[in-house]
């Protein structure tokens, strides 16, 4: 719990500070999507060397975490070193000239915001995430679909508007339409998370991927309608990436079968 | 050395018998400080001097400790009153006026914590500022009065909740030296009213020839010298003591 | 007017070094540009429309109001709990150390560490909280008590240790002096020892009171964040960063310019006479 804390306070305090600086662009563009190249392993034959930066979403840490090892594994003279924080964080760091090579983010605006800035030419969706209601473990107030967050007697957990699982869940809700009575309208899906871990929530809305890494913690109930709103991923090589070659390559792997494989496992969609 | 002892003990008399360890410092010192006379208490510093007066005050406590006031018991085996219930007077070092409070307030304090009205114990307060001849000086702050002045209100503070016994710590040792005689001399008018017993502790000869009338020498937690001032004064017989008359290598 | 009064002060101010001076130029450098900053880029023209959105004014009220009272109880509770620390000097050393130890602990922590475990103590299944909610069907997350309590538990500290080092700075004799004018052990505390500290406990007070107007981690964490009932300035703040950090800016403005209000107010009638 207490390391949970510092890694997430710390998270929250550098986006605090750079989205103070941040104008978010609204609009989402330039993303198009491409199928994944079928091998990951062409790229070892150029033999690619260095370090490639990737500037990854906080939500991806698992995921590629995995795709980190496996590259290396392929590409033994390459040196991968990941950054996780929140997209809009990254997003910033990218714009003050930080020396990445390549930037997934969690969502289509904030990969927008970067293109706009010349920072990136063209991204290319990667994967996609969906929402899913979770309950406490043993499921105490018996909670069985999406209706049951309008239930007043329960203590409900959801992503406040502003944020990006927030603006999900409001479209998700609106199109099932129902009538939710939330207790806490949290500022991020680790919050909301927490608070059902620890019963305090008898239930919440959080990405899918978030039920499957809680592992026994929690439990997730699939709920109809959530493929319909989904989160996409975009990835891009940074125009300045002082590693293009293994950078394309790094992409070209997490666009690749293996790489989808390892997506699905931990509950993350088609793009 | 002693002079303490019961037989003549009178009714405001001070007796006094403190012993205490305190790592390597060892204190045990008696006397008699009798009603109507100052007596002083001398020595170098680290001779326990102060600790001696916060016995009689009761604010520090030693391992044993014998204080009365007549038959009045302060302190014995068993028995400690506590300081707010001893009336002894004392005016510390520096003072200590309350930075938060007027003269006047200062001096209305004594009273106002002993049950008196806030109207009689300004009265009383203002009578006493009166006789020192600070009525001028009622509504200043501690940190606006010259060194002197603030000695005369820690007095009037004092004396105005009449107390039995009157206990002095170096009352000039914060004066300018130009000031200092002029002070001495008024102070010397006003112990002279007081009818209790007064202890000043001190280590300057012209302080004792000009408040005391009887020394208790103290060195090193122990009482050497203890009589009349002239009588100590004609007989010196330690390097201190010497020193203190004036007839050091005499 | 006394003349060894006005050497001492003399004596006790030097002249200070140039070097004092750069470094304290650059500390307040780093302590105002950043505000400043926030300031420049601050959209003025949208400030009256701001401050008069509901959830702003509901959000404002609700941190002005907690706040408040997370001070005052911090006042109730946190000034004994300095005086039995001050006192603790003439403890055993690890008593001592523990005591201070655990005071000073919320102040390391990562708020929103501090809000964890105040979930693990007072939630639905806390320690104290699952009981709480079965004997009398109270819970405390998710409402406005646990706002005032997370601040209370976040700024409480501060009060504390400003009024500890007030009370070891001022001089016990005082206390001496008062005993020996006759006041008991209430009178020396009421009309002594609180006013001697009470430059300390103002800006103890006034520290607490900043901190807790500021509070976010370990309310957020604790309290949740729901319009009204625990959604704070600085919660309302971080959200509106996400969607409109102009709007941001400015009620980070607001609350800035609330609490240098409220702390220039508090100090005039907090601290009579002290000054002079």
């Amino acid at each position: 719990m207490t390391a949970l804390g510092g890694v997430w306070s710390a998270a929250r305090r550098l986006a605090v500070g750079s989205a103070l600086v941040l104008p978010l662009v609204g609009c989402a563009g330039g993303v198009d999507t491409v199928p994944g190249s079928s091998s990951a392993g062409t790229a070892a034959e150029e033999e690619l060397t260095g370090q490639v930066t990737v500037f990854a979403a906080a939500s991806l840490s698992d995921v590629f975490g995995t795709f980190e090892t496996r590259f290396e594994e392929l590409h033994p003279r390459v040196d991968v070193l990941v950054s996780f924080a929140g997209s809009s964080s990254l997003a910033e760091q990218i714009r003050q000239g930080a020396p990445a090579d390549v930037f997934a983010s969690a969502d289509l605006a904030t990969m927008a915001s970067v293109e706009d800035d010349g920072a990136v030419s063209g991204s290319t969706a990667f994967t996609s995430n969906s929402l899913e209601l979770v309950v406490p473990v043993g499921n105490p107030a018996g909670v069985t679909g999406l209706a049951d967050l309008a239930r007043s007697d329960l203590a409900i957990a959801l992503c406040a508007e502003e944020v990006p699982c927030g603006a999900a869940t409001v479209t998700l809700l609106d199109a099932v339409d129902v009538e939710a009575a939330p207790d806490t309208l949290e500022q991020d899906v680790t919050s909301v998370l927490t608070k059902v871990r620890l019963g305090e929530a008898d239930a919440g809305l959080v990405y899918r991927t978030d039920v499957l890494a809680a592992g026994d913690a929690v439990e997730g109930i699939a709920v109809d309608g959530a493929d319909d709103v989904v989160n996409v991923y975009p990835i891009a090589v940074l125009a300045d990436a002082p590693n293009p070659d293994a950078a394309d390559a790094f992409v070209d792997f997490v666009l690749s079968d293996e790489a989808r494989g390892i997506l699905d496992g931990a509950g993350f969609g088609a793009p | 050395m002693s002079a303490t002892s019961g037989e003549r003990r009178g009714a405001g008399d001070l007796d006094v018998h403190v012993s205490l360890r305190r790592g390597s410092f060892a204190l045990d010192a008696a006397f008699l400080a009798l009603a109507g006379r100052t007596l002083a208490i001398a020595g170098p510093n680290g001779a326990g001097k102060t600790t001696v007066l916060e016995c009689i005050a009761g604010v520090t406590v030693a391992d044993t400790v014998g204080v009365r006031v007549g038959e009045r018991v302060l302190d014995d085996v068993g028995t400690h009153v506590p300081p707010e219930a001893r009336r002894v007077g004392m005016v510390f070092q520096e003072y200590l006026l309350f930075p938060h409070l007027t003269v006047l307030d200062n001096v209305a304090f004594g009273p106002r914590s002993t049950g008196a009205g806030r109207l009689e114990a300004r009265e009383r307060a203002a009578e006493w500022l009166h006789r020192f001849g600070l009525s001028g000086l009622s509504d200043r702050r501690p940190h606006r009065l010259s060194g002197g002045q603030r000695q005369r209100v820690a007095l009037a503070r004092a004396l105005v909740t009449e107390p039995d016994v009157l206990l002095l710590d170096e009352p000039l040792a914060a004066l300018d030296v130009e000031v200092r005689d002029d002070v001495r001399l008024e102070l010397a008018d006003h112990l002279a009213d007081f009818g209790g017993a007064t202890i000043v502790v001190t280590h300057d000869a012209a302080d004792i020839r000009t408040l005391a009338d009887d020394l208790v020498i103290l060195e090193r937690g122990a009482v050497t010298h203890d009589g009349p001032v002239a009588a100590v004064f004609d007989g010196p017989t330690t390097a201190y003591a010497r020193r203190l008359v004036g007839r050091a290598g005499a | 007017m006394p003349r060894s009064a006005g050497r001492r002060s003399d004596r006790s101010t030097p002249r200070l070094s140039p070097l004092v001076w750069i470094a304290a130029g650059v500390a307040l450098a780093l302590l105002v540009l950043p505000l400043a900053a926030l300031a420049v880029r601050a959209p003025w023209a949208q400030l009256p429309e701001l401050l008069g959105r509901s959830e702003v004014v509901s959000a404002l009220t609700l941190s002005l109001g907690t706040a408040l009272l997370s001070t005052l109880i911090a006042l109730a509770l946190g000034v004994p709990l300095a005086l039995v620390l001050a006192r603790s000097a003439a403890w055993p050393v690890v008593p001592r150390r523990v005591l201070r130890a655990l005071v000073t602990v919320p102040l390391v922590l990562p708020p929103v560490v501090g809000g964890v475990a105040l979930l693990l103590l007072l939630g639905r299944r806390g320690l104290l909280g699952g009981p709480l909610e079965d004997a009398w069907g109270v819970t405390i997350p998710f409402t406005t008590t646990a706002v005032v309590i997370a601040q209370v538990f976040v700024a409480m500290p501060f009060l504390v240790l400003a009024v500890e080092g007030a009370i070891r700075a001022s001089d016990r004799r005082f206390e001496q002096v008062a005993a020996t004018l006759g006041a008991s052990r209430a009178t020396v505390f009421r009309r002594v020892t609180l006013p001697l500290v009470a430059p300390g406990v103002s800006a103890g007070a006034v520290l607490c009171f900043t901190r807790a107007l500021g509070e976010f981690g370990a309310t957020v964490t604790f309290a949740g964040s729901f319009p009204g009932v625990t959604q704070t300035l600085p919660i309302a703040t971080y959200l509106e960063l996400q969607r409109d950090p102009q709007a941001a800016i400015a009620l980070s403005l607001v609350l800035m310019v609330v609490s240098v209000v409220v702390l220039v107010a508090l100090r005039d009638r907090w601290v009579p006479g002290t000054t002079a």
